[in-house]
């Protein structure tokens, strides 16, 4: 799946985050968004996930136009938010069972049981959340977001709170996914995942740059990230 | 539908999960509101039980009994600080007693005084106000009654002295000897412990005090425990509501299925808490309740205490400081509603404001159902009010979705 965007501008009342965001995600690919804190990288992807609103800009996937916040978008894109999406006391099993109840339910229970054992969440399944490791929890929140098997993936610093292993893990499964044709956009600060993406996009001032291809790593950092 | 019925479902485990930590937290609220709730009886009725009773004379023509029972009043030492009378006409009278500046009012007849020496004894009559409940009118009622006998006994002395002294040729005498027999009837003849019939006045209405302070212990028991399921309600627009709406579930359906659970689960625990407290004291001699099927409204009863409460907590938030703010609105709300102390012993602006909070209406509602009696009005002024809370919760959960945008 194809994914462009142009032009797209937020404010936060008289603070302007994104003056003019326009990137593309072509299919099969993972996409990085780079930047300084506070730059809009999780604005931007809220806003494609639809859980903000855009105050301008258009949005295409496969070169169609499509509606901000349509259940056309939602249906075929997976988020990663920052904070967790589960209930804390209830237990991974239940939790799961929720966002595998959108859709069709016998096609998600039938990937939520691969997942699980992908993410390896077995031993977990009957432990409530609050108990759970920050990584653990983290590990949780992608399972949910793949159940509904989205063909664009908005990660917001997936790594975050990961163990190297399961990083290293989620590194091949977000490989063996574009893979298969799906695309990633993913916002990062860790230069494993930086130097993994097959196009960078900075947001500066509320503007995106490409990053030219090739690019060391140091210097990406030196000239977007800072 | 799945997804909402799954949503509901698991709300409905979680709210099952936290009721042993809930339990355990109302008895430490319970203390801390007994305890707030004594000191506040206290320091409103420190020394003082009843407030000054202001009441009413009507007499629309000149009576010497009208100034006789004035005189009568003020002079006993143990009313002159508590009655103040004042003389005005009919319609001032009722209207004063509308408004509730006054207690209660006497209305004298024409020619009462004659009819009582020619024995026909025409009534005086006696206007109450419309806070009939409040212990200043009781007092007033019964002093009343107690008064008119007195005067009866001491208005045909007094003129029997009068015509005596206008008999013998003495009618300078006649102030004197009135004078004289107010005081004799007061100091001698009439003893003050006769004033105060010895006739229980209750202050709770139609319920005895037992099943009065049953009923509040219920509801102050089952509004603390909706205030600690309330730190586990999710008020906040975070991150899962904003997911469960792009997929859908709409944050006032979100509200509505969240308060659904709830109230459910509270209703339950309600039901679990109150009718073995109930049948306890169904038992009891002074008792009015008695077992009948109107108790399966207590069910409504507490669901929509659940609905309320947790609209309560949408607005004012679960973090500490609104936790707080709530533990201090269901304080105040079930003080001025006498959960504490009957409305009767409470002070008039307080015991007014009581009247316009749901608390003391679900009181009576809860003692009515629990007497075995109930009407369609009743039940249909619930329903509504099932409905204004849920609605309310709704709006503040939009409002709160707004302001996160």
């Amino acid at each position: 799946m194809e994914l462009e965007i142009r032009n797209v501008k937020k404010s936060y009342r008289k603070n302007q985050v994104l003056k003019e965001i326009s990137l593309t995600v072509k299919s099969g690919e993972c996409a990085g968004i780079i930047g300084a804190n506070g730059c809009g990288k999780s604005t931007l992807l809220k806003i494609l996930a639809g859980i903000e609103k855009a105050d301008g800009g258009d949005i295409l996937i496969n070169n169609e136009p499509v509606q901000w916040q349509s259940s056309k978008l939602a249906g075929c894109i997976g988020y990663i938010p920052q904070e967790s999406i589960l209930i804390p006391e209830l237990t991974v099993e239940d939790n799961l069972k929720l966002w595998a109840s959108f859709g069709g339910r016998k096609k998600n229970e039938e990937t939520l049981r691969k997942l699980g054992e992908q993410f390896q969440l077995g031993e977990f399944y009957k432990k409530k959340v609050k108990y759970l490791s920050g990584g653990m929890n983290k590990r949780v929140n992608i399972v949910c977001a793949l159940i509904h098997e989205p063909s664009l993936l908005l990660m917001d610093e997936p790594s975050t709170a990961l163990d190297l292993v399961f990083k290293e893990e989620l590194r091949e499964y977000i490989r063996s996914f574009t893979a298969k044709g799906g695309s990633v956009l993913l916002s990062s600060h860790d230069e494993g995942e930086i130097a993994g993406c097959a196009s960078l996009w900075a947001i500066k001032n509320g503007i995106t740059q490409k990053v030219p291809q090739g690019k060391a790593i140091e210097k990406i950092v030196s000239e977007y990230m800072k | 539908m799945y997804c909402r019925l799954m949503l509901f479902k698991l709300e409905l485990k979680r709210f099952v999960g936290m009721l042993p930590l809930v339990l355990i937290e109302t008895l430490l609220l319970g203390f801390i509101a007994a305890g707030v709730g004594v000191y506040a009886s206290r320091a409103v009725y420190a020394d003082k039980a009843v407030g000054e009773i202001r009441a009413g004379v009507v007499a629309e023509h000149e009576e010497p009994m009208t100034k006789m029972l004035i005189q009568f009043v003020q002079s006993m030492d143990s009313l002159k600080d508590r009655v103040s009378l004042e003389l005005l006409s009919e319609e001032e009278a009722r209207k004063k007693l509308e408004s509730g500046e006054l207690y209660g009012a006497v209305v004298i007849p024409e020619g009462m005084v004659d009819s009582i020496l020619s024995g026909e004894n025409l009534p005086a009559s006696i206007l109450f106000g419309s806070g009939y409940n409040q212990a200043e009118t009781l007092v007033f009622a019964q002093l009343a009654q107690a008064g008119a006998k007195l005067l009866t006994t001491a208005q045909a002395g007094i003129y029997a002295a009068d015509a005596f002294c206008i008999e013998k040729g003495r009618q300078d005498l006649k102030s004197q000897a009135e004078d004289y027999l107010n005081e004799a009837y007061l100091e001698y003849a009439l003893g003050r412990a006769s004033v105060f019939q010895r006739e229980e006045v209750t202050a709770v209405k139609k319920t005895s005090l037992s099943d009065y302070y049953g009923i509040s212990f219920v509801f102050a028991f089952l509004s603390f425990a909706g205030l600690s399921f309330g730190r586990c309600v999710q008020v906040k627009v975070c991150s899962r509501k904003k997911e469960l709406n792009l997929r859908g579930i709409h944050i006032g359906e979100q509200y509505l299925i969240e308060t659904g659970a709830f109230a459910l689960i509270f209703a339950v625990l309600g039901m679990l808490i109150s009718l073995p407290v109930f049948f306890l004291l169904s038992g009891s001699e002074d008792s009015t309740f008695q077992a009948a099927g109107t108790w399966i409204f207590l069910t409504v009863m507490w669901l929509v205490l659940g609905c309320f409460l947790k609209m309560l907590v949408q607005i004012t938030g679960n973090s500490a400081g609104g936790i707080g703010l709530c533990f201090v609105i269901l304080l105040a709300c079930m003080f001025a509603s006498g959960s504490f102390l009957p409305p009767a012993f409470l002070p008039v602006w307080i015991e007014r404001a009581g009247n316009s909070l749901f608390y003391r209406g679900w009181m009576e509602q809860t003692g009515m159902f629990l007497q075995g009696r109930t009407d369609a009005r009743v039940i249909l002024e619930l329903a509504l009010q099932l409905m204004f809370f849920l609605a309310a919760g709704v709006l503040a959960a939009k409002v709160r979705k707004d302001a996160a945008a």
